[in-house]
């Protein structure tokens, strides 16, 4: 453990280092990124030009499901993304280094081929998104109490966890099909369904949405649970929902490692 | 001849690792899907929304997944990374156009997708065909492949310029970036035009990006009450982003400096 902490806390100070003395893309990221809000907004002007409820969200609460989403990306993208997009390189071999490195360090493989670099420039559009969902929540009044307001950070929490564990589900099947170049793509795409509120999805997309890959807890169940829109019992099924995705992801992972055949030699 | 080659090689190419073009496929389809859903479901109980039924927003959002293979590409970053990391230059000084090149070896894997996604394709306008009612006449059929072939070539034109523009930055991605937001807001690949609010679908009908995807659809769909004008602004677009795209390629090739020589 004491390794782990070390090698993220040394991890972070060298990004930093790293970002403070290669800004470009630092502010790349700062002034392209935002603009995809700005689809969004649009998206959700058109949407509420023709209705009034979309699915049991208020325009302004699409707002604050909206920011939600993104907070969960940004952070995502922050800790996670960057290291996670580099697996396919140490995989085939592509990279400076390969999962070779990995097997050898003396701290958890998944630990250090998965995180331990930082994405600095999304931390301004993490910002924007806090105020999509403060101009959300100002402009229609909503009784938050504590435990409304503990329950969405939690779930924010957890969403950024899904984010980490959905993209390493997906990562891992490259152990399996080195050749596959669509894994990134496809796990972005399917991300694409947790924007939404999760009670557009009905039936068995539902269930695969919601409970077997819950793509919602990166922004509906937070929102929901914010807005006193979910039971509380819920609480208890979406961390037990979680804590099984961690669980079958770290299984998947330890056995698809041992396809892992170098790629140097 | 030679590019007829490059085209046959690229194709070869892409059946060594085919299942990479199904994944492809259901990455286009996906979003497509979410939206048909959110579209299906502001519907409720009512029958159009500003003309658009149900049948309509499936067609819509199919054209947008399959439309991709005919109209659409990623060559530019391909163009931009050569740029950037000096492998245009042994084709520079051959008679062979380096950006048309990589245009032309890119419908390979669209080749291949039309063919992958045209089952699925089939099985969607076979199940959802009670609501979908599509009535075109000759002219429109004629106007409908002619808007194809220009707004892919518009569309290739831009997404050439955004790989030349490899001559100025060092990073493409930003600029690649940018390009794909104002496409799918102005160019109707997120939301259709005419559903959008009015300051949005006004600036839309100026720039260029409605004149890709957008114009072929609305001709599919009929809702557009003068296709011929709109394939004429088409074609207008097709000569003035030629025009732009041989000044930026004269001004980037003067700049260039052929890094890895």
């Amino acid at each position: 453990m004491t390794n782990i902490i070390t090698y993220l806390k040394m991890s972070f100070i060298l990004e930093l280092k790293k970002t403070l003395a290669y800004p470009t893309s630092f502010w790349i990221v700062v002034i392209t990124i935002p603009l995809y809000s700005l689809i969004q907004i649009v998206f959700l002007e058109s949407i509420y030009s023709q209705t009034s409820n979309f699915v049991g969200y208020t325009k302004y609460e699409a707002y604050v499901l909206f920011g939600t989403f993104t907070i969960v990306q940004t952070i995502g993208h922050l800790i996670f993304y960057n290291r996670l997009a580099e697996i396919k390189g140490l995989i085939r071999g592509g990279s400076q280094e390969s999962f070779d490195v990995a097997l050898t360090k003396p701290i958890d493989t998944q630990v250090f081929a998965t995180l331990g670099k930082f994405n600095f420039g999304n931390i301004a559009p993490f910002f924007i998104a806090l105020f999509i969902v403060m101009y959300g929540l100002s402009h229609e009044y909503h009784f938050l109490g504590a435990i409304n307001i503990l329950s969405y950070i939690f779930f924010v929490i957890m969403g950024v966890f899904v984010f980490y564990l959905t993209f390493l589900f997906f990562s891992t099947f490259l152990f399996l099909f080195p050749e596959l170049q669509v894994t990134e793509s496809l796990w972005d795409s399917i991300q694409s369904f947790g924007q939404y509120p999760s009670a557009l999805y009905k039936g068995s997309i539902g269930a695969i949405f919601n409970l077997i890959i819950p793509i919602t807890l990166m922004a509906s169940v937070p929102v929901d649970f914010l807005l006193g829109k979910k039971p509380y019992q819920m609480f208890f099924v979406y961390v037990l929902v979680v804590f099984l995705l961690f669980f079958l992801t770290r299984l998947f992972w330890n056995k698809a490692i041992k396809s892992y055949s170098s790629s140097s030699s | 001849m030679k590019y007829l080659r490059t085209f046959l090689l690229a194709l070869q190419s892409e059946f060594i690792s085919r299942a990479n073009v199904i994944g492809w496929f259901l990455v286009g389809s996906i979003p497509s899907i979410a939206l048909v859903l959110v579209w299906f479901a502001i519907l409720g109980q009512r029958q159009s929304i500003n003309g658009f039924t149900r049948g309509d927003f499936i067609v819509y959002y199919l054209f947008i997944t399959v439309g991709w293979y005919i109209v659409g590409g990623t060559f530019g970053r391909t163009v931009g990374n050569g740029i950037k990391n000096g492998t245009i230059n042994t084709t520079l000084i051959k008679p062979y156009d380096v950006v048309l090149g990589q245009g032309i070896q890119e419908q390979a894997w669209k080749v291949l997708s039309i063919i992958v996604s045209a089952p699925a394709t089939f099985i969607i306008l076979y199940l959802f065909r009670s609501i979908i009612h599509i009535n075109l006449s000759i002219e429109q059929v004629v106007l409908l492949i002619i808007s194809l072939i220009l707004g892919g070539i518009n569309f290739a034109l831009i997404e050439a310029l955004v790989g030349i523009s490899a001559f100025w930055v060092t990073e493409i991605w930003p600029v690649a970036h940018v390009n794909d937001i104002l496409q799918s807001l102005f160019g109707g690949r997120y939301v259709p035009l005419a559903l959008l609010p009015a300051s949005v679908f006004f600036l839309s009908n100026v720039l260029p990006f409605k004149y890709m995807f957008y114009v072929p659809v609305s001709i599919l769909l009929s809702k557009t009450s003068n296709p011929l004008l709109d394939v004429g602004v088409q074609l207008l677009y097709m000569f003035f982003l030629l025009g732009v795209y041989k000044l930026v390629w004269k001004l980037g090739i003067k700049k260039y400096e052929a890094v890895g020589i």
